[in-house]
C-alpha cells in the first residue's frame, strides 16, 4: 500500500516537473562526479609529439588560417591581417625563417595558395588574391575577387577553405550576426568563390562557423559552434542546397535563386530533433558529426584533412578537427550510409599551448596549428603560439574506424586485438543520446539510454570487431567505450571512446 | 482559506512526492495542508508539533478598503461553492448574500473609502508586460502572452474587479506589508517598475472620460511617426484644451476622442498650432499632413457628418522656437465656431459607464462587527495570540469538529475533498504520536523550498528547476554565456558552497550578483525564510580541510595577480573583476568570491568545475588538480589556489591584473605608406585606411569608394581589432579630421538641383577592385565606375609634398573613359568658403581644398551652412588633381 502511494506519488513528481520521460530502460540521473574531465592524455606524447615553432622576430603570427605553398613553404594567414611565409618550420629543431608576404588586411580565416608567387586570402570583408609582381618577395598587388556577402555587425566572422574544390572554387562560411541574428545579407550563408570572380550561394542555416574544408571526396564540410538550433558543436556536410539548421538566415532566399525554395521553418520545441525535421524539411542536413559537449571540446574550428598518405600515421584520408577552448586536436571518420555523411569522432591529442584557430596537415605529414586565446576561454596559456604536431613512427593502439552495420558497428583497430578480451561483450559499454533541436542555446545530452552489446565477433587477423547490440537509435550519438579491450600486448587503448552520429541505419 | 488552497494546489502534490523521497514510507503524512488551512490557528499546538506545520497567515485586513473593490469582497464571500469562513449554525444571522454584505460593510467602516478606478496607462502597459514575463513573475504565474502553458500556475483572480490601481501597486512594491507569509514574494521593484507592473494587470479597466492624450517619445522625423512611436504615457483628459505635460516644450502627443453629432450637416473644423498637427476624422487625415516642414499650421477643413459618434484624432507635435500651441474649434449646423464642448466628447467609441458604486450602509456595520467577531476572522487574518475556545491538536478526533462529514454547528465549513479530509486526519494523528520528535531538517527544508516555490526556479538535487513550458521566459542580458546566463543557479550543495553570512544576506536582502539574469531573486521576508541559510548549511556542509601553503602574504598577492592575469590563466577574460569589465562575457565580478564563498569549496569548484555545474563553459583549470602554469610556484596547485584566494581577498587595493585595461596598439607610419584594412566607424567595416609620411592619413569607404575620412598627425590605434574578440569599429588617432558623410562620390544627376542620390537610386555604380603597392609602399586604389553608357577603370593615388614648412596632400583620380553628361564627383561635404583665388575652398575650417583650372571654375557648391556641397561636373572629365592642405 505505502510503495503504491510512494510510486504514485514519484510518478506525478515527475510529471508535474515536466522530467524527462524515456521510452526504455531509463538510465539513472548522471552522476556528475562520473564525468570524465578532459585531462591531458600523458601516452599521447608517445606517438604523437607537439613541437613549438619559434614566432616571427618582434611579432607574432596570431594565426588565423595555414596553408602549404607548391614550393612547400608554410604560409599564415593572421589574426591581424598579416600573411606570414616560413620555411624551416619542418626541420626537427624548427628554427623557420619568416619573411612577410603582406599585411594591413583584416582577420585572415583562410588561405589557398595558387602559385609560388600569388595566393588568395578569405578576409572579412572580401576574398583577395595576393600577387607579388615584381619578384620581391612581398605582395605588391591586392585584388578583390569576390564580396557577395554584407558585413556591418559585430561577431561576423567569415572563415574560407584554405585550397580549392575539385571545381576550382574557395569556400566560404560567414557567421550570423552577433552569431543571433541575420542583420545583413546572407549572414548564415556558405558560398563558394572562382576566380574569375564570380560565386554562388551554396548552403543556408550556419550559425557560428570557424573552420572549412574538404573531404576525401571531394565534399566541403564546416565547423559549427554549440548556441541556437545547435545542441553541440558538429562537423558538417556543405551539401549544395543544404539548410545547416539554424533558420534565421533563411531570409536571404530571395537573393538565392540557384539554392530553391526556402526551407519550412522547424517545429521549435521542446521535442524537436533534428532528425525529426528533417523527415519534413528535405533541405535540413544533418550534422555528420557530432562533438558532444565538453568530452570533445568546446568550440570547434580548423579542419585539417590526413592527405599524407599514411606520413602523419594509420590515419590517412580522415579529418583532424582542432578545438579552441580546450586546445586540442580531435579524429573524425565518416562513411556516406542511404546518400547522407555520418561518423565517429574520436580523442586525439591535447595539450597544445593556445586557443587553435588555424591549422593544416601537410603533405609532409605534419600537422601546424595555431591560434591566439584572446577574447573566450582557453584551456591552453600562451597569448598565441604555433606548434607542429607529428607522428614519432609508432603506431598508437586505436579505433582506425567505426562502421555502422544493420545491427551494430564494425570496428577496425590499428594493431590485432587480444581476442579473448575483444570478443567479451563486458568489454565494450554503449550509450546513446541526443539534443533538442531549438532556438534556445545548446542542450542537455537528452533521452540517453544504456545499450546491451549482444555479440563481439573478433576477425581472424584481430583488426576487426563486429559488435551486434539490441538496437540502433537514429539520430542519435552512440558514445562507444572500450575499457576492456587490449591489443596482443595487453596494453589498453590509447583512447577508448569513440563518439558515432547515427543518421541513418543500413538496411540487412 | 480559499486563497491559500488556490496557490497551494499547484504544488502540493509535489510535497507528497518530495517527502515520500526524502523521508521514506514512515512519516509521509501531509502536514503541508494543516499549514494551508491554518487549522492551527485555532488548534493549539505544541512546540515540537510546530516545528512539523508552515503555518500561512491570511492577508492582512486592516487597510483592506484602501486597495480592493467592496464589491469583489462581497461578491467572493458569498459565492455558496467556496463559502468563506463560513461556520455551521451561521444561517440563523442571515443569508450568506446578506452576511457578506453585512461583513464588507463593517470592513470598509474603518477607512470608509470610494472604490476609484484608474485608466491604465498605455505607455506603463508594454514596459509592465516586459516585466511581467522577464523579472520571475512567470515562474509561478501563468504567463499572459501566447499559447496556454498546459502546466499549473498560481491563478490570478479577475484583478480589474478586485484591485483599485494604487492598491496593487503598493502591494506589489511591498507584499509581505499585506501577506506577511511570503508565499507571493517582493521582487526588488524598483523606480516605476511597479506602477508598470500594475497598469499592465489592471489593463483591461475602462474609465469614462472625454478625450485619451497619449504623449511620445522618441526622435520624430514626421508626424506619420507618431502612427509607430512608442507611447511615453497616456491619461484621460476632460477637453481638447491644453492642459497638463501638453504645454511642456518639444511635447509630441496624440489626441483620441469621438464627437456626438446630433444634427447632419457640414461642419467646419479650425486647427491651429505652433508646430506640426493634423487632424483626422472617422481614420482619414483631412487636414495638416504637411505642416511639418512649415513648423506651423492654420487652416480649416470642411467634413460632412451624420448623426451618432465620429472619432477625432489630433496630432501635435512642438517645432520651433514659440511656446507649444494647439487648438481646435468646430461650426456647424446651429453651432457657431468655438471649442468642442466636453459633453459632446467621449474616449471610447461606446461611452463607458462603470459599474454601479458599492452603497455604504452605517446600518449593518454593526452587524457585520458581530459576525467578524463570530467567525473569529481574526484568528487566521492576525496573528491572536489569545487563547483559542477550540480544543487543542492534541485532543482532537479526526472524524468530529471540521473534519466530520456532517459538521456539527459551530465547526468550520470546509468543503473538503475525501483526499484532503484524509490527508489532514493522517496529519493530526501523526502530529498526536507520543513519540513525536522535532521536524528534522532533512523534512524542513525540502517543505520549505516547495512552500515558497524555490524550485519554480532552481533545482536541487534533481528536483524542481525551470518547467521546459516556462523555459523561454527565463532569458539573459548578456550574450554568449548560454543558459548559466539565463537561469538561475542550482541549490545542489549550496551549504556547502556559500558562506553562512553570504546565504542569510542572499535570503534577507536579494544580492544579486548575476546582473546578466533577467530573472530576479525575490525577498520572501527574513521571518519566512530566515531558517532556511542554517539548513542549507546543516544539511550540505562537508568542510574539507585546506592544504596548509606557507608563501608569505606577499609572494601570493604576486602570484595571484599572475594567474587572473592575461599571462595566466586569463580569468579575466570572461569575469568581471572589481566592476572592471571583462573582455567577452561580463561572467559575475571575481571579488565577490571571498565574501560569497567557503575556500575549501571553492578549491574544489577549481578543480572540475563541470562537476559542479555540468555543461558550465567555464574550463577546468587545474584538470586532475594538475596545474597548467608549471612555473608559476613550482606548478603547486594548492599554492596557487591560495595565492589566488589571498589577491582576491586583498579586494580593491589590490594591484589590478595583467591586460583587465585594454594597452593601445598603435600603428606608426614612418617613411613609407601604410595601408590599414578594417572596421571604421566612418568609413564602413569595408574600411581602408592609408597612413602617408608627412603624417597625413585618410580613409576610403570601400563599398561606395567615398573618400571618407581626411587627417593628420597621428595614425590608428587598432587595439580593438587585435584585442579580446577583436569587435568594435575604431576613428583617427590625429586630429583635424574632415568627415565625408556616407553616401557616394560619383553619381548622374537628372539636373544640378536634385539630392545626391542614395547607392540604391544611383545609377552609376562603383566597385572596389583592390589596390597596387610601388617600390615605395605608396598604394594605387582600383576600382571600376559604370553606367549606362559608361564602362571605366579609375585607379586613385595619393601622395604628399613638403612645400616650405607645409605638407600639401596630392591626391589623383584617373579614369579609362570620359563620364558623360550629368555625372559628377562630390568632392566634400560640409561648410565650404570659396577662397579669393578662385580655384580653393576652405573645408570645415579645417583644411583647405585646391582644384586646377579650368576644372576650378565649373565646381559647383550647392546647399548651405554644414551640409554644404562641393560638386565637380564629370561630363568628358578623365582626370581630377586634387590638392589638400591642413
Amino acid at each position: 500500500m505505502r510503495g503504491k502511494k510512494l510510486l504514485t506519488g514519484l510518478m506525478m513528481l515527475s510529471a508535474v516537473l515536466g522530467l524527462a520521460q524515456t521510452k526504455a530502460k531509463p538510465k539513472q540521473n548522471l552522476n556528475t562526479d562520473d564525468l570524465p574531465d578532459l585531462v591531458p592524455n600523458e601516452r599521447e606524447a608517445l606517438y604523437y609529439k607537439i613541437t613549438d615553432i619559434p614566432q616571427p622576430a618582434d611579432s607574432v603570427a596570431e594565426a588565423g588560417s595555414m596553408a602549404v605553398m607548391p614550393d612547400g613553404r608554410l604560409v599564415v594567414g593572421t589574426r591581424r591581417g598579416e600573411v606570414y611565409f616560413a620555411t624551416g618550420h619542418d626541420a626537427p629543431i624548427p628554427q623557420p625563417q619568416w619573411k612577410l608576404f603582406a599585411k594591413g588586411q583584416t582577420e585572415i580565416f583562410g588561405i589557398a595558395p595558387k602559385t609560388n608567387n600569388q595566393i588568395y586570402i578569405v578576409q572579412q570583408s572580401e576574398i583577395t588574391r595576393l600577387t607579388d609582381t615584381r619578384g620581391t618577395g612581398r605582395a605588391d598587388l591586392f585584388e578583390s575577387v569576390s564580396a557577395p556577402w554584407g558585413w556591418s555587425g559585430e561577431h561576423e566572422y567569415t572563415f574560407g577553405s584554405c585550397g580549392f574544390d575539385r571545381d576550382g572554387a574557395i569556400w566560404t562560411t560567414h557567421c550570423l550576426t552577433g552569431s543571433y541574428t541575420s542583420e545583413n545579407k546572407f549572414r548564415g550563408w556558405a558560398f563558394r568563390h572562382f576566380e574569375d570572380g564570380r560565386s554562388e550561394p551554396m548552403c543556408s542555416g550556419l550559425r557560428s562557423p570557424s573552420g572549412v574544408a574538404f573531404n576525401r571526396d571531394g565534399e566541403a564540410f564546416y565547423t559549427e559552434n554549440q548556441g541556437p538550433w545547435n545542441g553541440a558543436c558538429a562537423l558538417k556536410h556543405l551539401k549544395p542546397k543544404g539548410f545547416m539548421g539554424h533558420p534565421i538566415g533563411n531570409v536571404w532566399y530571395p537573393l538565392a535563386p540557384n539554392m530553391g525554395p526556402r526551407p519550412a521553418e522547424p517545429t521549435n520545441s521542446q521535442d524537436s530533433r533534428y532528425y525529426l525535421d528533417a523527415e519534413r524539411i528535405p533541405q535540413l542536413v544533418l550534422a555528420a558529426v557530432i562533438f558532444p559537449y565538453k568530452k570533445m571540446g568546446q568550440c570547434a574550428t580548423a579542419i585539417m584533412p590526413d592527405n599524407s598518405a599514411g606520413k602523419f600515421g594509420p590515419f590517412s584520408g580522415q579529418l583532424f578537427v582542432a578545438d579552441y577552448t580546450l586546445s586540442m586536436v580531435m579524429r573524425a571518420d565518416m562513411e556516406k550510409v542511404k546518400g547522407v555523411y555520418q561518423g565517429a569522432c574520436f580523442p586525439f591529442r591535447s595539450g597544445f599551448s593556445t586557443g587553435i584557430i588555424g591549422g593544416t596537415l601537410t603533405p609532409k605529414g605534419q600537422i601546424f596549428v595555431g591560434g591566439s586565446k584572446r577574447g573566450w576561454p582557453v584551456r591552453g596559456l600562451k597569448e598565441t603560439a604555433l606548434q607542429r604536431l607529428e607522428w614519432t613512427g609508432v603506431v598508437p593502439f586505436e579505433v582506425l574506424t567505426m562502421h555502422v552495420t544493420p545491427d551494430g558497428f564494425e570496428l577496425h583497430f590499428t594493431q590485432p586485438v587480444d581476442v579473448a578480451k575483444a570478443q567479451d561483450v563486458k568489454a565494450y559499454t554503449l550509450e546513446t543520446y541526443t539534443h533538442h533541436y531549438h532556438s534556445a542555446y545548446g542542450s542537455p545530452e537528452l533521452e540517453t539510454l544504456d545499450h546491451e552489446i549482444k555479440a563481439a565477433t573478433v576477425s581472424a587477423d584481430g583488426l576487426t570487431v563486429r559488435l551486434v547490440v539490441d538496437h540502433l537509435v537514429r539520430g542519435h550519438i552512440h558514445e562507444l567505450h572500450l575499457p576492456g579491450v587490449r591489443n596482443r600486448q595487453g596494453e589498453p587503448l590509447l583512447h577508448d571512446a569513440a563518439y558515432y552520429t547515427l543518421n541513418q541505419i543500413p538496411n540487412p | 482559506m480559499r486563497f491559500s488552497r488556490l496557490i497551494s494546489q499547484t504544488f502540493k502534490i509535489l510535497s507528497w512526492g518530495w517527502l515520500s523521497l526524502t523521508l521514506g514510507a514512515a512519516e509521509l503524512a501531509d502536514y503541508h495542508l494543516l499549514g494551508d488551512f491554518n487549522c492551527t490557528a485555532c488548534h493549539a499546538v505544541n512546540a515540537v508539533q510546530s516545528s512539523w506545520v508552515n503555518q500561512h497567515q491570511a492577508p492582512n485586513l486592516q487597510e483592506v478598503s484602501q486597495r480592493l473593490n467592496p464589491r469583489w469582497v462581497r461578491d467572493f464571500l458569498a459565492d455558496p461553492a467556496h463559502p468563506h469562513g463560513w461556520k455551521v449554525g451561521l444561517e440563523s444571522q442571515g443569508t450568506l448574500a446578506e452576511q457578506a454584505e453585512a461583513l464588507t460593510q463593517y470592513l470598509w467602516s474603518k477607512h470608509p473609502q470610494e472604490f476609484r478606478w484608474t485608466s491604465p496607462d498605455k505607455g506603463a502597459i508594454p514596459r509592465g508586460e516586459n516585466l511581467y514575463h522577464t523579472i520571475g513573475c512567470v515562474a509561478c504565474h501563468a504567463p499572459q502572452q501566447g499559447a496556454a502553458l498546459g502546466i499549473p500556475s498560481v491563478a490570478l483572480p479577475n484583478l480589474a474587479e478586485k484591485w483599485s490601481f494604487e492598491g496593487l501597486r503598493r502591494f506589489l512594491q511591498d507584499p509581505l506589508a499585506t501577506r506577511p507569509s511570503g508565499r507571493m514574494p517582493a521582487m526588488h521593484l524598483v523606480g516605476s517598475e511597479a506602477a508598470d507592473l500594475a497598469h499592465y494587470l489592471l489593463r483591461d479597466v475602462k474609465v469614462p472620460a472625454h478625450v485619451e492624450l497619449a504623449l511620445y517619445r522618441g526622435r520624430l522625423r514626421s508626424l506619420e511617426d507618431l502612427d509607430t512611436a512608442e507611447v511615453a504615457r497616456s491619461m484621460p483628459l476632460e477637453s481638447l484644451a491644453m492642459q497638463g505635460p501638453m504645454k511642456d516644450r518639444g511635447v509630441a502627443y496624440r489626441l483620441t476622442t469621438w464627437v456626438e453629432i446630433k444634427t447632419a450637416g457640414n461642419y467646419q473644423f479650425y486647427l491651429q498650432a505652433a508646430g506640426a498637427s493634423r487632424l483626422s476624422v472617422d481614420g482619414h487625415w483631412i487636414m495638416g499632413e504637411g505642416s511639418w516642414q512649415r513648423d506651423k499650421i492654420n487652416d480649416h477643413r470642411a467634413v460632412v457628418l451624420t448623426v451618432g459618434r465620429h472619432e477625432l484624432k489630433i496630432d501635435y507635435a512642438y517645432r520651433g522656437n514659440k511656446d507649444p500651441q494647439m487648438s481646435l474649434e468646430w461650426e456647424g449646423p446651429g453651432l457657431v465656431r468655438g471649442p468642442l464642448p466636453s459633453g459632446l466628447l467621449s474616449s471610447e467609441a461606446t461611452p463607458v459607464t462603470l459599474p454601479p458604486s458599492f452603497k455604504f450602509n452605517k446600518d449593518l456595520v454593526e452587524q457585520g462587527r458581530q459576525l467578524y467577531q463570530e467567525r473569529q476572522c481574526e484568528r487566521c487574518h492576525r496573528k491572536v495570540d489569545a487563547a483559542s475556545a477550540a480544543p487543542a491538536l492534541q485532543t482532537l478526533s479526526v472524524d468530529r469538529g471540521c473534519l466530520s462529514l456532517t459538521p456539527s454547528p459551530g465547526a468550520w465549513l470546509f468543503k473538503l475533498q475525501p483526499a484532503e479530509r484524509r490527508a489532514l486526519q493522517q496529519a493530526i494523528q501523526a502530529l498526536q504520536q507520543p513519540q513525536l520528535g522535532e521536524a528534522p531538517v532533512a523534512q524542513k527544508l525540502p517543505q520549505a523550498l516547495i512552500d515558497f516555490n524555490c524550485l519554480a526556479c532552481h533545482q536541487r538535487d534533481g528536483l524542481g528547476g525551470v518547467a521546459p513550458e516556462r523555459n523561454g521566459y527565463f532569458t539573459s542580458n548578456g550574450d554568449d554565456l548560454g543558459d548559466e546566463g539565463r537561469l538561475p543557479p542550482k541549490l545542489n550543495g549550496v551549504g556547502d558552497k556559500l558562506r553562512p553570512e553570504w546565504l542569510k544576506r542572499l535570503l534577507d536582502e536579494g544580492a544579486p550578483v548575476r546582473p546578466y539574469l533577467n530573472t530576479r531573486m525575490p525577498q520572501f521576508g527574513v521571518t519566512n525564510v530566515g531558517s532556511l541559510a542554517t539548513w542549507f548549511v546543516s544539511l550540505d556542509r562537508q568542510p574539507q580541510p585546506l592544504v596548509p601553503v606557507t608563501d608569505s602574504h606577499e609572494v601570493q598577492l604576486d602570484a595571484g595577480r599572475r594567474l587572473l592575469g592575461t599571462n595566466g590563466l586569463s580569468c579575466i577574460v570572461c569575469h568581471r573583476y572589481n566592476r572592471q569589465p571583462a573582455h567577452s562575457m561580463q561572467v559575475l565580478d571575481l571579488l565577490t568570491v571571498p565574501e560569497r564563498l567557503n575556500e575549501d569549496w571553492f578549491r574544489r569548484f577549481l578543480k572540475s568545475p563541470d562537476k559542479f555545474n555540468p555543461g558550465t563553459r567555464m574550463p577546468a583549470l587545474w584538470p586532475n588538480g594538475q596545474s597548467l602554469l608549471q612555473d608559476l610556484l613550482k606548478g603547486d596547485t594548492a599554492r596557487q589556489q591560495a595565492a589566488i584566494w589571498t589577491y582576491l581577498s586583498e579586494g580593491p587595493k589590490a594591484k589590478f591584473p595583467e591586460g583587465l585595461s585594454r594597452q593601445s596598439m598603435e600603428l606608426v607610419v614612418g617613411g613609407e605608406p601604410v595601408v590599414y584594412r578594417g572596421k571604421m566607424w566612418e568609413a564602413s567595416f569595408r574600411g581602408l585606411a592609408i597612413g602617408l609620411p608627412g603624417q597625413i592619413n585618410l580613409a576610403y569607404d570601400t563599398e561606395t569608394m567615398r573618400l571618407a575620412l581626411l587627417w593628420h598627425e597621428r595614425f590608428l590605434n587598432v587595439a580593438p581589432h587585435w584585442q579580446s574578440q577583436g569587435m568594435g569599429r575604431i576613428r583617427p588617432l590625429g586630429k583635424d579630421a574632415v568627415i565625408n558623410p556616407p553616401g557616394v562620390a560619383f553619381a548622374k544627376l537628372a539636373d544640378p538641383a536634385v539630392p545626391w542620390p542614395t547607392v540604391e537610386k544611383n545609377p552609376v555604380q562603383a566597385k572596389f577592385k583592390g589596390y597596387a603597392l610601388d617600390d615605395q609602399q605608396q598604394p594605387t586604389l582600383m576600382y571600376h565606375l559604370s553606367e549606362a553608357t559608361m564602362a571605366s577603370e579609375v585607379i586613385e593615388r595619393n601622395w604628399t609634398e613638403h612645400v616650405g614648412n607645409q605638407v600639401i596632400l596630392h591626391r589623383e583620380v584617373k579614369l579609362t573613359e570620359a563620364c558623360p553628361a550629368g555625372v559628377w564627383f562630390r568632392l566634400a561635404v560640409g561648410k565650404i568658403t570659396p577662397q579669393a583665388d578662385r580655384h580653393s575652398w576652405r573645408w570645415n575650417d579645417t583644411l583647405t581644398l585646391e582644384l586646377p583650372e579650368p576644372l576650378a571654375s565649373s565646381v559647383r557648391v550647392r546647399g548651405e551652412g554644414d551640409q554644404a556641397e562641393l560638386l565637380i561636373p564629370m561630363a568628358g572629365v578623365k582626370q581630377l588633381l586634387i590638392n589638400y592642405a591642413w
